[in-house]
Formats: structure tokens, C-alpha cells, sequence
């Protein structure tokens, strides 16, 4: 995507992605409780893209899409992603797609959509892809912003759901500082039936699916 | 100038109507009603060869409401991703109110598209009202378990730059083996 990467690492790329999709029109709702959130709730708009790697060992994101179903009351929220990445500058069967990223228009968790998702995606193409640097594993991303300034929204974080550790992961970031709490687990990894057992854990306890 | 004018009016009276028509009836909802979480348990799966299975007619219409709500059957021409069957519908009875999820199926269509938070919940009276909606991502406002989340400051442990989105870990016993040997996209 122009004006935006490469990037080495997917920390870099995350980071950047982050605001970038935010600063998006109409990319945030603000607060549920603000004022105006219905409003900019109504008008609000989901973005999404893949973050993908490519054969020269970069994390590059593909164009932005807002396509979604269509909807005459403004009330539904939704982002297509395309299965498949054009970029010509590499055969098609050498990108490998790391995160599905797309924006929350207000801090509300990966929804049960988003993992039917990314494991049917999954189980389609795989869970894991090798980097020049080890593993990654195949993620979904929902971006936020805490911000009711919609001219400057701040990236305060992001909701993650890692289905080959089958953890739910909260990001937020306060001045520069970014902090990870592990909000849940996904059990019964089937693209059409899971269940979702809410756990508050540090992330620092990687083995999410432990009993 | 008046019968001039005439065919004007009715054709927007008429493409009004037509806009009406295509707009989801209107719905009073009961904000005092609370949405179940629809994945707090495994579903039984209905619909395998050869079981046999049975509704009752206040589920079927549940199901049929919540349905013609979402994807109107107007007789319209539609993309695969836009109809009633590219959905599967998640139910839970609780009393004389039963909660319909209605979600994307992935592999419903082809070629496969990721269809971000699509999808919708209602609330219907097992007499056969829609007493309560949300589409996709829509926050129940009036329910304060969600205000008070947005609220809370999240006790999270402190990560460097470089960690950020980290997706180390061990992996999931319960994760499906035929996803663990690709690593490329539609190479098949």
C-alpha cells in the first residue's frame, strides 16, 4: 500500500497500522456513553486489510476496503475482506498472510464474526506461516480509539484472537506505553461451533488453552 | 401548471413508498431486555444426514422473523453473500423470549471472503415479536455491563514496542490438525 512500510517486524507494522486506520473518515464512534455516539455511531465506517509478508522478509499492508453488505438504516457494521492480495511486484503464491486487521468503531471485543472468520481462514490456508525471523501465527486485529475528537482519534489499542493458542488478547497503549492482558480463550476451535471462556490472565501466561 | 405538476408529486410519492418498502419495518425495542452470550456454550448442530430433528412452530417463526428481517425476501436477484443461506442462526430459548444469532457462514460462498463482524441479534416473543435488534457490532447502550467495561482500566502487563501483537504460545490442543501444514494462501 503506498504511503505506508514496509516494516522489518509485525510490531512496527501493527503500531503504524494502527493509526493509520483509525485516522480513516469516520473510523471511530468515540465513547458508547458520549452525546453524540449514536450519531457518530450511524455515520461510523469498519476498514479493513491484510498485513501480509512477502519473499524480500517485509510486513506490507494491503489496500484499505470499507466494502461491506449494504444497509439503509446505518446501523450495520461490517468489512469484507478479500481472500487474495494483488501485488504485483510478487507471485501471488509467495505472500503469506499474517494479520486480518480492521478497526472497531468503539473499544468493543473480537466478535463471534471475526473468529468464524479467521478460522475458517485458518482451516482453510493454515494457522502459522515461517518467517525469517520463526513463526507467526495467523491473527484477526480489531484497532480502537477511546478518543471523542473524531478529528484526532489516538490509537489506544487493539482486541486480538490467536486461534493457534486459542487466546484472546487486549493491547492498550497510554503515552507510548503498551500493556497486553489476556481477556479469554476460545474453545472448540470449529470454524461453526466454539465457545468463549472468559479469563482475565497476564499475558505473560502464553499457554492459553491449559486447563 | 397544476397537471403539470402532478406526475412529479406522484412519482415521489411513489419512490418514497418504494424506499419505505425497502427499509426494515420499524421496531419499539425493549431496551429492558439482555442479550445472552451466544457462544458461552457449545451449539448442538442440527441438520446432520439422516438425524431427525424438530422445531416447534414458535421457534420456526422466531427463526423465519429474525430472517425476512435481516435479508428481506423481496424476490430481488442477490449476490451469494446476500442471502438468507449464506447465514447460520444461532438460537437460545430463555422463557417466552427466544434470541436468534445470525452469523456470516464462511463457507457458504465462494471465493470466501472474511466478512468482518456481519450478522445481527434479535430478541422475538415466542407470540411472534420482534421485541429487540442489534446489527453487527451495535453496542447494547442501555446495557450498563457495557458502559461499565468501556470504563474500566484494563490491569495489563507492560510490553515493549517490539512484543507488540506478539503470537508466541504453545499451541491449542483443540486447534483442527488440517491447518497446521500450509503456510502460503490459496496455493491449492
Amino acid at each position: 500500500m503506498p504511503d505506508f512500510g514496509p516494516f522489518k517486524t509485525y510490531s512496527d507494522a501493527l503500531i503504524a497500522a494502527c493509526s493509520h486506520i483509525l485516522s480513516k473518515p469516520n473510523a471511530t464512534a468515540g465513547r458508547v456513553q458520549d452525546q453524540d455516539f449514536q450519531l457518530r455511531w450511524r455515520i461510523s465506517n469498519e476498514y479493513c486489510a491484510w498485513l501480509y509478508y512477502t519473499p524480500d522478509h517485509q510486513y506490507e499492508m494491503s489496500m484499505l476496503t470499507d466494502q461491506s453488505e449494504p444497509d439503509d438504516l446505518g446501523r450495520k457494521k461490517s468489512c469484507d475482506l478479500p481472500p487474495v492480495v494483488d501485488d504485483p511486484r510478487y507471485p501471488p503464491e509467495s505472500l503469506k498472510y499474517v494479520f486480518a486487521l480492521h478497526n472497531h468503531p468503539y473499544e468493543d471485543k473480537i466478535s463471534d464474526e471475526d473468529i468464524r472468520s479467521i478460522l475458517s481462514r485458518g482451516m482453510m490456508h493454515g494457522f502459522e506461516t515461517e518467517t525469517q525471523r520463526g513463526k507467526v501465527r495467523l491473527s484477526i486485529i480489531a484497532f480502537f480509539s477511546r478518543s471523542s475528537d473524531p478529528a484526532h482519534p489516538t490509537c489506544d489499542g487493539f482486541f486480538q484472537y490467536v486461534p493457534y493458542t486459542s487466546q484472546l488478547l487486549k493491547w492498550t497503549q497510554t503515552r507510548g506505553q503498551w500493556s497486553c492482558l489476556q481477556t479469554g480463550v476460545v474453545r472448540g476451535s470449529s470454524e461453526r461451533n466454539f465457545r468463549i471462556e472468559a479469563r482475565s490472565a497476564p499475558c505473560s501466561s502464553t499457554d492459553g488453552a491449559a486447563p | 401548471m397544476r397537471t403539470r405538476k402532478l406526475p412529479l408529486a406522484l412519482t415521489l410519492l411513489l419512490s418514497s413508498c418504494a424506499l419505505f418498502k425497502r427499509a426494515a419495518p420499524p421496531v419499539e425495542e425493549d431496551t429492558s431486555i439482555r442479550f445472552p452470550e451466544f457462544h458461552a456454550q457449545l451449539a448442538t448442530m442440527v441438520g446432520e444426514s439422516g438425524q431427525p430433528y424438530e422445531l416447534d412452530g414458535a421457534m420456526l417463526r422466531a427463526l423465519t422473523l429474525a430472517a425476512n428481517d435481516f435479508i428481506p425476501p423481496d424476490g430481488r436477484e442477490r449476490p451469494c453473500w446476500e442471502r438468507q443461506e449464506a447465514f447460520s442462526y444461532r438460537v437460545i430459548r430463555q422463557d417466552n423470549v427466544i434470541f436468534v444469532r445470525i452469523s456470516p457462514d464462511p463457507a457458504a460462498c465462494e471465493p470466501r471472503t472474511l466478512s468482518l463482524d456481519g450478522g445481527a441479534r434479535y430478541a422475538i416473543s415466542t407470540d411472534g415479536r420482534i421485541l429487540r435488534r442489534l446489527f453487527g457490532g451495535e453496542p447494547d447502550r442501555f446495557d450498563p455491563a457495557v458502559r461499565a467495561a468501556e470504563e474500566q482500566v484494563p490491569a495489563g502487563t507492560p510490553v515493549p514496542n517490539s512484543q507488540v501483537g506478539d503470537t508466541s504460545g504453545e499451541r491449542s490442543p483443540e486447534l483442527p490438525a488440517s491447518g497446521l501444514d500450509a503456510g502460503t494462501p490459496d496455493a491449492g
